[in-house]
């Protein structure tokens, strides 16, 4: 896509995703059961599981079983609208998946579904090859499971805009500045000086500087922007962040 | 690091073998998460970033994307160079591939849609809007889309300058003016019979379009030819119904165009008094109110504020040019169609002449106010969304001396200076001082100080004998209940007995007349009860309610009523004699409860205090 093609390609822009996913059209949406939250809702479930299956695995499951709780867990979420069920943690994805989990986990009923498998209950499709593999690679530590969910979570958001932020990057056709400048995304300590990248993309340090600067607006655009789809509020966001930095802290 | 410790249970060590912790991260010495897919990056500091950097949409300025960066995004325009920028987003020029034409395509920030989801739905809709509007006087919406994050607006290129470029070069001719503000005027009369209101009309959305470019076709490579003194060029409105996107529906304004350092954008000047205040209900008077303000600002090179003097010495386009500055939006012209008949009616008038500006005509009135005692009368705009414009009739009202004053001080028609009270030095005093009427100094007293309290429209206007307009004026508002309580007080109303206080002095009077004598449970229980509903809802939610002339045993039935209007659910109520103190909290809104009081008449509101003073109606 280079500047000056007499036909441009049209801009990969983002899916309908942005429209569908948005938790407030969940909500919005509660009471009616209208197909678009639910596949909303199924979206937002589909990016969010590892959390989930951490928050379960850190009680003490095997990897099998939480697997299944997992399933089971999501499976019941989806079937049943306990949306309207939840009171006012339903202004953030987050919580409101945490107490449902809690309550799901707390209930005899969990019990009950362990018996039935398969027949017709819609599963998610979520790919649990390397689940065990990831939550094992952590170094050892104490969290109770609330807290590992919640490091989890920030841990998925970064992940995402990052990956959405490589992304846009990618379907400009600017892989390779991204790369180079990725470095910068956590600040300027630590990273190579202006000049070093700059020779080597073959820019002039201050085209580098003015790089930097929007990389890292569309980094934070992409973050506000995967945060934005789990809370009902936007002017919540910034309180959404400043608790998954929290999470990361402790 | 104090993690919550894990409650009961110890964890199995087979499923958390112990693993070599990762390095910590240089930054902040936090160790990186083994799991974490941050592309290597410490998720603390990518948080830290994200968090600590004003990238909030209503912050800082945004950036616009350049030209480099649009190449290709959006489909079927090929981007050529950035024209203008503002809180809204910014502005390019752009050729449009499959027509060969030039267009103006505007860009919205992706911040907005990020920040409000229903931001790209509302835009959708609005613009389709838009795009149905087919007018002369109108800037053509063609196309809207979404593409790399951003929502995008293709419209009509139109070459010229726009009204605040001319603004800032000089003052426009008054008959200039008048066709603008005509044409404007018959855009958004188009427009509103198709249930759009504009939102955001002011000078920088006026263009003046070339009319020898627009026609002749010429090169569309050249840049925007100068503006030409001698032709007259076409009135296009632009940015039509935009601001209604930018605007979030609820309190929680995205405030799009109300940020940046522009100062083309972001100025409520422009807005007329209902628009600014969230959540209130905005029609299309409100663009007839900003059309006032852009021929007020045409005429004199200023923007009407405060207390403003009339824009020309023409006392008919004067009160076209108040009339559509009403605070209260039934005073403006009803309809669009209905002002631009107004202003057409006015092209033609040779005597017309821009007033003088601010600062000459404070000169002028100092020094003819050294010399001989003279009053002026300014025009004062309510700026109190609390009056809703109610307390400005009230001067209709006020006595006989309006006749007196009216002969005292006719209108200059001519330029010609009047007598002037005293030789006055500079020419462009005498012009002023001739212009400012005078008011005999027997009757300084009660208006000066009715005009300078209490704002009036020009329907009273003092200095005009005839009213060309009376007919179009409509009926005035009902004094307010301070008004007849001040009048009750001087003894205009002798038949009914005279008030149980008179509040002339604000705040210590209240509280020595009303008191409720020391015997009684007194101030103490007072302050006890407010600074606990200070504790238990914070700041700024108690109110205090006195009412007098409640006879005894009344109290319980008004403390109810109080009580349920705002379901209070802390109360504390005394009676001293015929005063009645109701104390309540929460109470959020103080205006909402003085207009719920109905077992009496409101006579004070004091919302820096919260305190409300009520006389209650005679017990029949």
């Amino acid at each position: 896509m280079t500047s000056g093609s007499p036909s441009p390609q049209p801009h990969r822009s983002p899916p309908a995703r942005f429209a569908t996913t948005q938790w407030s059209v969940v909500l919005a949406a509660a009471n009616a059961a209208s197909p678009d939250s639910a596949v909303a809702l199924a979206e937002l479930c589909r990016t969010y599981w590892y959390p989930i299956y951490a928050f379960v695995r850190r009680q003490g499951r095997s990897h099998d079983a939480a697997q299944d709780l997992t399933q089971d867990f999501f499976a019941r979420l989806l079937d049943k609208r306990t949306i309207d069920d939840v009171g006012p943690e339903k202004g953030k994805f987050r919580t409101f998946l945490l107490v449902c989990l809690k309550r799901f986990l707390a209930n005899e009923w969990e019990k009950a579904t362990a018996q039935k498998r398969g027949g017709g209950r819609a599963e998610l499709s979520i790919d649990f090859a390397d689940a065990d593999g990831r939550y094992t690679l952590e170094p050892s530590h104490d969290l109770t499971p609330q807290r590992e969910f919640e490091r989890r979570w920030a841990l998925t958001v970064l992940e995402r805009a990052l990956a959405a932020l490589a992304d846009e990057f990618a379907a400009a056709g600017k892989t390779r500045l991204f790369d180079a400048l990725k470095a910068y995304l956590t600040g300027d300590a630590g990273a190579a000086p202006y000049a070093d990248v700059a020779g080597q993309l073959g820019m002039t340090e201050g085209a580098v500087k003015v790089a930097v600067h929007r990389l890292r607006e569309r980094y934070r655009a992409a973050l506000r922007r995967e945060i934005a789809g789990t809370v009902a509020d936007p002017a919540k966001v910034d309180e959404e962040i400043a608790d998954l930095f929290a999470a990361l802290g402790g | 690091m104090a993690p919550d410790r894990h409650p009961g249970h110890p964890i199995p060590d087979t499923l958390h073998p112990p693993v070599p912790t990762a390095p910590p991260c240089s930054a902040c010495n936090s160790p990186i998460p083994g799991d974490a897919r941050t592309l290597g990056l410490c998720p603390r500091c990518l948080f830290r970033s994200a968090v600590a950097a004003p990238g909030r949409s209503s912050g800082a300025r945004v950036e616009p994307p350049t030209v480099e960066e649009l190449a290709g995004v959006l489909p079927g325009l090929e981007v050529l160079e950035l024209i203008g920028r503002g809180g809204m987003g910014a502005v390019y020029r752009a050729r449009q591939a499959s027509l060969d034409r030039l267009v103006a395509v505007k860009l919205f920030p992706e911040t907005a849609a990020i920040d409000d989801p229903a931001f790209a739905q509302r835009f959708e809709n609005e613009a389709r809007i838009l795009a149905s509007l087919s007018h002369p006087g109108i800037v053509a919406a063609h196309e809207f889309g979404r593409a790399g994050g951003h929502c995008y607006l293709v419209m009509e290129l139109v070459a010229g300058q726009s009204l605040r470029d001319r603004l800032d070069a000089g003052r426009v001719p008054v008959a200039e003016a008048i066709a603008i503000a005509a044409d404007v005027c018959d855009a958004l009369a188009y427009a509103h019979a198709r249930g759009v209101v504009h939102r955001d009309v002011k000078p920088a959305n006026v263009l003046l379009q070339e009319e020898c470019a627009a026609e002749s076709g010429a090169s569309p490579e050249a840049p925007h030819p100068a503006w030409g003194t001698g032709s007259r060029s076409r009135v296009r409105v632009a940015d039509f119904g935009l601001a209604k996107i930018a605007q979030a529906d609820r309190g929680s304004s995205l405030a799009l165009s109300l940020t940046g350092p522009d100062r083309l954008v972001g100025t409520p000047d422009y807005m007329a008094p209902e628009q600014r205040r969230p959540g209130a209900a905005v029609d299309a008077r409100a663009d007839l109110y900003a059309v006032g303000v852009v021929l007020y600002e045409m005429l004199t090179g200023e923007l009407p504020l405060g207390r403003f003097a009339p824009p020309t010495t023409d006392p008919a386009i004067n009160a076209v040019v108040l009339r559509c500055l009403e605070p209260a939006p039934d005073a403006r012209p009803a309809s669009a169609s209905e002002l631009a008949r107004e202003v057409r009616s006015l092209a033609g008038r040779p005597t017309a002449r821009p007033r003088p500006t601010r600062r000459v005509a404070a000169i002028a009135a100092l020094l003819a106010a050294c010399l001989v005692p003279v009053g002026v009368a300014y025009y004062i705009r309510s700026g109190g969304p609390a009056d809703g414009g109610q307390t400005r009739r009230a001067v209709a009202l006020a006595p006989a001396s309006q006749p007196a004053t009216r002969a005292a001080v006719l209108p200059a028609p001519a330029p010609a200076p009047a007598p002037a009270p005293a030789p006055a030095p500079a020419p462009a005093a005498t012009r002023a001082a001739a212009t400012a009427p005078a008011l005999t100094t027997g009757q300084t007293g009660r208006s000066a100080t009715a005009s300078s309290v209490i704002p009036h429209s020009p329907g009273l206007n003092a200095w005009t004998a005839t009213d060309p307009l009376a007919h179009l004026r409509s009926t005035p508002w009902p004094p307010t209940a301070a008004d007849m309580m001040r009048r009750h007080r001087v003894g205009e109303f002798p038949d009914l007995p005279r008030p149980a206080y008179a509040p002339t002095i604000p705040g210590p009077a209240i509280g020595t007349a009303l008191r409720p004598s020391p015997l009684a449970s007194g101030a103490d229980a007072v302050t006890d009860f407010l600074a606990r509903a200070e504790r238990q809802f914070g700041p700024g939610q108690a109110v205090s309610i006195y009412v007098t002339g409640v006879p005894a045993g009344g109290g319980k039935l008004i403390g109810d009523q109080l009580r349920a209007a705002t379901k209070a659910t802390q109360f504390l109520s005394s009676q001293a004699n015929d005063v009645l103190s109701v104390h309540l909290a929460p109470v959020g809104d103080l205006d909402a409860l003085a207009k719920a009081v109905d077992f009496g008449t409101v006579t004070r509101v004091d919302a820096e205090k919260r305190r409300i003073l009520v006389t209650a109606k005679p017990q029949k």
